[in-house]
Parts: structure tokens; sequence; C-alpha cells
């Protein structure tokens, strides 16, 4: 049943996602090619919480624990916030950027799904699911500023080299943008420190350490220390505005690359 | 009856031929009252601004409206015959009256398309019309219409949206840098006229801190007091009191460079021959700002900031010419959608001028009702007169008879009357019916309003009610559309 609620959801942001590449450098006043996107896009919403409510029941925990449902849930939480974004700033141009990614991230999950090993039994637990799930929530927030610091960087050029066209009316204004990244690093930062801690208490009842480096592990720690930096370097460097979306975009890549990157570079296979 | 309009604009005479037409704001319901004392019109609406100067009327045949109307501006123009303004004149009758009135209204006719002043005139046309009664019924109707067709042109279409002008042109930049001006500090650098404008623009965007250096502190100072005169006096519209006050501060002009390191938008316009703003200066204060960015627009010839400049991160710098490609951009958008708008005139103008036709029955119908029912009373009255025993609701019930045998008879003419009406010209019908009925002949069409009995449906100007859309088909069966 989830599998079903799933592939619809997946169809959803498809749609939506399409919608709204043709909505991004079109001409004046198309209402109705936005509220089809964004109505695709809510349609899909409602379906993946729906198979995410049917998986938590099926499996009696919250689904985030395979990197199959971290994908899902990463996309379900992006949508999400992009919802709420649209419903508070009526950035409705960020869905040209959201929804394309959530669609990308739910089509890996799928990938993902049939080759998802079943878990160690002695992985399972409230501590693995804290930690995957405040992972994958620091991951949007910074995918928030990712996408943010894509739409400066195109915007910045746009008015550098002066091409007054469709896509420089329809992306908001640079402060904006940086606003959105320094948001997304704000949100996130918390939320990886937290999950990072939780990570290490785990690790200690499992396997009885805190810390191992390993590859996965030291990519992490780096990417918090990137941000940490970024956080501070805004305040006292001025590693805003052009500079500020260059590393928001870079620190996001990062980010898509502890979480599966590394598992794939080097075939490791203990996904935590 | 006809809807007509005649006038001049931009597009048909120069501007020494249009001065001499133009009204004032006060002279207007002196010209309304002219126009229709004349008797050439029912109704008159006179449009002025620096662009166009029309006479909007009602006339009984539009051939006398647009003899009388062409003698009213050769009047105004000193010339004793019309012969010389007639090449400068446009003389348009019936729907395509309707259309153009739809057109200037919605800026669709501008010589700058989609600018917002020109609804604003042409509801103070309105006023003025109103407040010498020579708006009537049909004018009035049309004139409302014209505005709601305007705000739905405005709404639907992007016609009026982005900035036409180079001033405006510099804001709608700003606004793509600065999510929100009011926090922003600008410094207007030197004086050019064309700056300063910019600068105004940027303050009704919300600008709250303003800065002025030029090469003589006396000339940034007194333009400093100038303008917070200004805006004091001219920025406090009600339920905008609350608004932060602006400040205008005066720095002398070898200060400026520090001051740029807390100035957010730089408006430059000095004379220099060189200039004043170079790479090296601008890599330190964006530095000393910490990257916060900057907008800066050069509106001097020649110029007088470093092209270079614009190289520099998070420096936003443009020309004259920069911003002449975003209002030419912009304009070509507008042509684009005023296509839209022309659709949405279209339509409207055939709503309209299906209501329009169905006042030229308006005449005939009530005669005809008139004529009925005066047959219903006295026939059912001598009736009555041989039937001296009956009770009063027996009374009643016989005059009830006559008058509905006559509705009953009457509903299908009545109906076909204005279901024609809406849908071509009535006249033969008109005239069919009236010989039908043997119904007293129409007032001629040449007859001045001042001879139109006081009852007329149509009425002249000074009857008709200035603020309501009466409705014109009086006691309707079934108004509207057929089916």
């Amino acid at each position: 049943m989830n599998v079903l609620y799933f592939e619809l959801a997946m169809t959803a942001y498809l749609i939506a996602a399409v919608l709204f590449l043709v909505y991004l450098p079109g001409s004046g006043r198309r209402e109705t090619l936005l509220a089809a996107a964004l109505g695709g896009t809510l349609a899909g919403f409602v379906f993946h919480t729906a198979a995410l409510t049917v998986r938590w029941r099926e499996l009696g925990g919250f689904p985030v624990t395979t990197a199959y449902e971290a994908a899902s849930f990463f996309s379900w939480t992006l949508i999400l916030v992009f919802l709420l974004f649209d419903f508070r700033l009526r950035i409705h141009v960020l869905g040209a950027f959201a929804v394309p990614l959530a669609f990308l991230s739910v089509f890996a999950a799928a990938l993902l799904r049939t080759s998802a090993a079943p878990l160690d039994p002695r992985l399972q637990g409230l501590g693995l699911t804290l930690h995957t799930s405040l992972m994958v929530l620091g991951a949007v927030a910074f995918c928030i500023s990712f996408l943010a610091g894509i739409m400066y960087v195109i915007q910045m050029r746009l008015l550098k080299s002066k091409h007054f066209g469709n896509l420089y009316a329809q992306l908001p204004p640079l402060e904006v943008c940086d606003a959105m990244i320094a948001r997304g690093v704000l949100g996130g930062f918390p939320l990886t420190t937290l999950g990072l801690l939780s990570g290490a208490i785990g690790a200690r009842y499992v396997w009885g350490h805190y810390w191992e480096w390993t590859p996965k592990e030291t990519v992490s720690l780096l990417v918090w220390g990137f941000y940490l930096l970024m956080l501070l370097g805004r305040y006292w460097l001025g590693m805003r505005a052009q500079r500020g979306a260059y590393l928001a975009i870079a620190g996001f890549l990062a980010v898509m690359l502890s979480f599966m990157g590394i598992d794939v570079v080097l075939g490791e296979h203990r996904h935590f | 009856m006809q809807l007509i309009v005649v006038g001049l604009s931009h597009k048909t005479a120069p501007v020494e031929v249009r001065e001499r037409l133009a009204l004032g704001a006060e002279a207007l319901p002196e010209a309304c009252r002219q126009l229709t004392g004349d008797g050439a019109v029912r109704e008159a609406m006179v449009l002025s601004t620096c662009n166009r100067v029309e006479v909007y009327a009602v006339a009984d045949t539009a051939e006398d409206g647009f003899s009388g109307i062409s003698e009213f501006f050769a009047r105004r123009a000193g010339d004793t015959t019309p012969a010389h303004l007639l090449p400068h004149l446009y003389h348009y009758p019936g729907n395509d009256a309707i259309g153009h009135m739809f057109r200037v209204a919605s800026s669709l006719d501008s010589m700058v398309l989609g600018e917002p002043q020109i609804l604003g005139q042409f509801k103070d046309a309105f006023e003025a019309a109103l407040s010498c009664r020579s708006s009537g019924m049909v004018l009035n109707k049309v004139v409302k219409k014209a505005i709601s067709v305007a705000k739905r042109v405005r709404t639907e279409t992007a016609v009026a949206q982005s900035a036409v002008s180079v001033s405006y042109a510099a804001v709608e930049l700003a606004l793509k840098v600065f999510s929100d001006v009011s926090r922003e500090r600008v410094m207007l650098l030197g004086a050019g006229e064309m700056a300063e404008l910019a600068l105004r623009h940027l303050i009704s965007a919300g600008v709250r801190d303003v800065v002025i250096s030029t090469r003589t502190l006396e000339n940034a100072q007194s333009l400093a007091t100038r303008l917070s005169a200004e805006i004091g006096t001219s920025s406090r519209k009600p339920g905008e009191a609350d608004a932060e006050p602006v400040t205008v501060r005066a720095v002398p002009f070898d200060a400026f460079p520090t001051e740029l390191v807390e100035t957010d938008i730089v408006i430059c316009s000095t004379g220099a021959p060189d200039y004043v703003i170079g790479r090296d200066l601008m890599t330190r204060t964006i530095r000393a700002r910490k990257h916060r960015p900057m907008f800066l627009i050069d509106i001097s010839v020649p110029r007088n900031i470093a092209p270079d400049v614009n190289r520099v991160n998070d420096v936003y710098l443009y020309d004259i010419d920069d911003l002449q490609q975003v209002v030419e951009s912009n304009l070509a958008e507008r042509r684009e959608e005023a296509r839209k708008a022309e659709r949405i005139v279209d339509e409207e103008v055939d709503s309209t001028a299906r209501w329009l036709r169905t006042l030229d029955v308006v005449p005939t119908i009530t005669a005809l009702r008139e004529h009925a029912d005066a047959i219903a009373r006295s026939e059912a009255e001598r009736v009555l007169g041989k039937l001296p025993n009956l009770s009063e609701k027996e009374r009643e019930l016989v005059r009830g008879l006559a008058a509905s045998i006559i509705n009953k008879l009457l509903h299908n003419p009545l109906t076909s009357l204005r279901r024609e009406a809406q849908d071509r010209d009535s006249q033969e019908m008109v005239e069919i019916t009236r010989k039908l009925f043997a119904l007293p002949e129409r007032q001629a069409p040449t007859e001045t309003p001042a001879d139109a009995p006081p009852d007329s449906p149509v009425g002249n100007a000074a009857d008709s009610p200035p603020d309501p859309l009466p409705d014109p088909l009086p006691r309707s069966a079934s108004r509207g559309r057929p089916r």
C-alpha cells in the first residue's frame, strides 16, 4: 500500500516539477500554470504523507532508518518546508528548484528501495531514529540555503551581466536569497550538531565507542565544521552575499556526499 | 441616439494644437455645460490631459454630434471654422466610440503604454461631467463600464507592470537587490535633475535615509532643506501618519568616500568630467561593509563611476544605457500584454453595445405599454359602467381581466423587441411596431433635448439621476439575453 502511495507521490512531484520548470522562465502572469504546479506539489505531498504513515504503522517505528527511508523523509520535509515558505513568503520560484530536487530524491529513494539490505537488529531503536531524523532535518535546512544559493548566483549573474529577461523578473531579490541562505544555515547547524551528538551516543551503546573516524564520520564532522565557519564568517568576515551563496552551494554538496557518496564510493555498507 | 467621441491626441495632433484646446480641471464643468447647452448633444463629458482633448457625447445622430463638437473645438481654438482643426480631429461613432473610450481609460492609447495617471484623469473628467449634470444615463453607464474595464485590464494583464521611465527603472533594479529599501541608506552624489527624480522615486518606494553630497556644500544643503520640507508636507497622507520621517542630510564632498561605507544605494550625477568613484575605492568600501551589497546608479554623461566597478563582488553598477535597456524590455513586454488587453476591451465593447442598442427600443416599449394600459383601463371602465351591481371585489376582477389580456398579448412583442435590439439595429422593428399599433410618431431625431418630454426614459441630462445606473428597460418581463 505504501508503495502505491509512494509512486503516486513520485508521479505528482514529477508533473509538478515539469510545470514549475515551464513556469520559471515564462513571461507575464501565468496564474493557471502556477496553480497547477502548486496543486501537483500539494497532491504529491498528500500521497507522500499517506505513504509515510502507512509505512510507519507497518514498521511500528518512524521510517527513517534505511537510506531509502531517509531519502524519502528528506524530500517529504523539503516539500513541507517549501509549501510553508510559499504560503508565508510567496516565493513561488523556489518551487522550480525545490520540487525537481525533491523528485530526484524520491526517485533515488525508489532505486534504493530494491537494494535496501535489512537493518542490523542491534541498530534498531530510538537512538538511531533520533540520529537519522535530526540529520535529515539538518540536511533539509542546508538544502534550503543551497537552493537559495543557486537562486542568488543566477540572479547575481543576471544583474551583473545586465540581462533583464523573464528569469530576472521572476527570481527574488538578492537580499531575500541571502536571508534564506542565512536562515537555512542557522536552522541546519543546531539540528546537525544534535544529530551528530545523538549519533555518537548511540554508537557508544552499540559499538562501545563514541567515534571511530570512519570516512563517513570524518566527512560529517568536516561538513559540520564547514558550516560552523560559515556561520561565524558571515558575521565576522563578511562571508555573506555572493561568497555566502557559493559556500551554501558547496556545503550542501558536501552534505550529500557524506549522506550517500561515501557509502557508494568506498563500497562500505555500514550505513550509519 | 448615438454615443460618439470627437477629439485629438498625441497621435493626431502636435503639441501646438493640443495646447490651444487643453482645458484645466476648473474649466471642465463649464465646457460640459456649453456642449449640452448648445443642444447638439444630450450628454457630454470632456477629457483633457496633456496628450489628449476629447469630448464623449450622446447625440441623436452621429452627424449632428460631430458637427456640434467640432464647432465647440473650433471656438475654443479661436477659429471661426473647424476646417483648420479637422485634419487633427478623429470622430468615432457607436462601437468605435465605446472601444476608444475603453482603450483610453485602460491606458492602451496612451503615449506611454499602460501609464497609470490616465485613469485618474478619466475619473476626474467624469466627476466634472457629473457635477454639472451633463452626464446622463448613457454616459454614466458607459463611463463606469470603462473604469471597470480599465481595472480589469490592470489586474488581468501585465500592461501596467514594470518601470517605463529611466528614473523609475532605477527603483525597479534596486528592488532586485534589496527586498525592502526602507532600511537602506541612499546617497545622492551631485544634483542632476534625473538623479533627483530617481531619488524621489526611491523615497516614494520607502527610502527613509538620504545623504546628499555635491561639490559645493551649500547646494547640497539647500537641496536637503528643500527635499525635507517637501517630503514633510507631502508624505503626510492620511493613514500614513505613523510612517517614519525621512531624514535628509548634506555632507561635504570630500567626506563622501567615508560615508559610502554606510550607504547602500548611490545615485551619481555630478558634472565632473571624469570618474569620481573608482574600482579601488569600491573594493575598500565593500570590504569595510563586510560585503553587504551595494547598488550604484550612474546617470551622468560623461560617466562618473568607473565601469569596472561592476566587477567588484557584491557591487552592482548601472549606467544610463543599462537603465534605458530595462525600459526598452519593459515596454516590449507591455506591448505584448496590450494585445491581451485589446481582447478584453473587444469583449466588453460587445456587451456594452448590446446594452446601448436596447435603449433605442425603450421609448417604443414605453409607448406601447402606455397605449395598451390606456385601452385596458378605458374598456374595463366602460364595462363596469354597464354593470352597476358588482361588488368591489368583482370590479377588481374585471379590471384585472382587462389588464391580464393586455399583458399576455403584449408579452411576446415586447420580448422580441428587446431581443431584436440586443442583436442588431432595431430601427425597422421599431417602425413596424409603431405602425402596427398606431403609436404616435417618435420624437424626430433632429429635435433638441430641451424639447424631449421630461418623462422620456432616455431623458435629458438634467433629469437623470447622476449616480445610480437606472434600468433602461422598465417593468421588464424577461431582461437580459434570451436563454
